[in-house]
Formats: structure tokens, C-alpha cells, sequence
């Protein structure tokens, strides 16, 4: 809760008002009655991006509510449009993740969880806007499919991966 | 690593510096489960992240300098076949060496 201060008092105890924004908030009550918040600028900043990121979340929630053709061009058409490399399991994933982080972040006032599972997805769907990628990330593993490589250029004679190795089969490291 | 990034891999030490391409070998090799001391990683969400066979990790992303993305998964008692030894392996699914 912000504690109230008056005009005069931005004057004669500008320290205090001070030290009670930076425990969460100080509320200055001025003389026609209209009142003024002091607060951690971190503080604010996490609250309008969770308002911002609540606006988007409700974009895509929508658009997941029309037809999947309308819905689709919506999401190409939204503030992520990188969101339509995912197909309708990602996507419904991803809305559920959202809605979930955004709960904890109106709670808790910390934007950096929200931020961080977004990030995630965004770099998600970028991986799998190319086809090929797209394909090796969501097949069955096939070992065959993979061959042995080295440390890239190594200048020290026989030095080379010491704990994991880079392909199917170790025996053929 | 896949068959299909071979050329990427030959191409990586020239694209992203030999230092890095090193570094994440080095990483990759040692510990592929921890976040880098050099570059970023994260994990893939969805179903691109889940793990490819039992004991295997989710999909890692590890970005090298903007300049390169590798995503892998890891296994620490992989079994080549049947009842032979356990050991630790890397797969090293995909190399994206575009410039973004």
C-alpha cells in the first residue's frame, strides 16, 4: 500500500517520499485532489509489459476461437506473426504456457518468466519455419540417418571430443 | 550429427570463427547439460523439444555469436545396440548458419 504524502511535503520531506517509492509506492494527494504515484520505474515497466503482452495473448486467443483458415491469417497478421510456424498442437500449447505465465506475472509483478517463455517459443517457431529443420526436429530418431564428425579443425594431433560424442555411435567416434 | 547438416558442419569453423566452432565442441563435449560459459542456449518448446528416444535430453538450442544456431539432444548411457556398453552421446540434429 502507498503511503500519502501532500504537496508541502515534496519539499520538507522529499527523502521520505523517496524511500517509500522505493519500497513500493508513494502517493502524493495534490491540493485540487487529483493523485500522483511515485513508484520503482522496474515496477512500472513490468506492468506495462504484462499489459502489453496480455493485449497479444488475447489476439491469439482469438484468433484461435475463428475458423482455422480466419484464425491462421489472424496470427499472421498479429504482433507475432512468427507464431504460424507452429502447427495447432504448438499453438494451443504455447496460448496455455502464455495465459499460465501471465497469471504468475499480474501476481507476482515480475515480467522476466513471461519474457523468457516467449523468447523460447519465438526461437522455436524460427527453427521450424525452414522445412528441412522442421522435418529433423520432429521425425523419429533414425540413427542412420547420422554420421560421426570431429572437433572442428583441432590444431593438437588426436585431440578430440573427451566426454560426449558427436554422433549415432560412440565405437565410431 | 545429421547426415543432412554435413556441409553446414565443414562450413562452421569458416562461418562463426574456429575459436567458437571450438568452443561449442568443447561444450557440447564435456557438458552438454549445463548453460555455456560462452554463447546461449535455451530449450526448444513444443514438440520440437521432446526428447527423440527414452533417456535422451529435450532439444537444446545453442546460439553461437548470432552468427550460428545448433539444436541437439544428449544422452548420457546411450546404448549403440542391445546389451552393449552405455555411453555418452550427442546428436547433433540440425545447423543453421544464416545470419539473422
Amino acid at each position: 500500500m502507498a503511503v500519502i504524502f501532500q504537496p508541502s511535503d515534496l519539499n520538507q520531506h522529499g527523502r521520505a517520499i523517496l524511500d517509500a517509492a522505493r519500497q513500493g509506492g508513494a502517493r502524493i494527494r495534490d491540493k485540487d485532489g487529483m493523485g500522483l504515484l511515485v513508484l520503482p520505474e522496474e515496477h512500472v515497466e513490468a506492468l506495462e509489459a504484462v499489459a502489453r503482452y496480455a493485449t497479444e495473448f488475447l489476439t491469439i486467443e482469438r484468433a484461435m476461437a475463428l475458423t482455422r483458415t480466419e484464425g491462421r491469417e489472424a496470427i499472421r497478421v498479429s504482433p507475432w506473426p512468427w507464431l504460424a510456424s507452429l502447427d495447432d498442437d504448438d499453438l494451443a500449447q504455447f496460448v496455455a504456457e502464455l495465459r499460465d505465465a501471465l497469471l504468475v506475472a499480474f501476481k507476482t509483478g515480475t515480467i522476466k518468466p513471461t519474457e523468457q517463455l516467449i523468447a523460447e517459443w519465438r526461437v522455436t517457431a524460427e527453427q521450424l519455419s525452414d522445412p528441412t529443420r522442421r522435418r529433423v526436429l520432429l521425425e523419429p530418431l533414425a540413427t542412420d540417418d547420422y554420421v560421426e564428425v570431429q572437433r572442428p579443425e583441432s590444431t593438437k594431433p588426436g585431440d578430440s571430443a573427451l566426454g560426449h560424442d558427436a554422433g549415432a555411435s560412440g565405437s565410431r567416434a | 550429427m545429421h547426415r543432412q547438416y554435413a556441409d553446414a558442419w565443414n562450413q562452421l569453423a569458416q562461418r562463426v570463427g574456429i575459436e567458437a566452432a571450438q568452443q561449442f565442441w568443447d561444450h557440447m563435449a564435456n557438458t552438454p547439460g549445463a548453460f555455456p560459459a560462452v554463447g546461449t542456449s535455451s530449450i526448444l518448446r513444443g514438440k520440437a523439444g521432446q526428447p527423440k528416444a527414452p533417456g535422451f535430453s529435450r532439444t537444446i538450442h545453442y546460439e553461437i555469436s548470432g552468427a550460428g544456431r545448433i539444436n541437439y539432444q544428449f544422452c548420457n548411457d546411450y546404448r549403440t545396440h542391445l546389451g552393449g556398453d552405455p555411453h555418452p552421446v550427442v546428436f547433433i540434429l540440425t545447423i543453421d548458419l544464416d545470419s539473422h
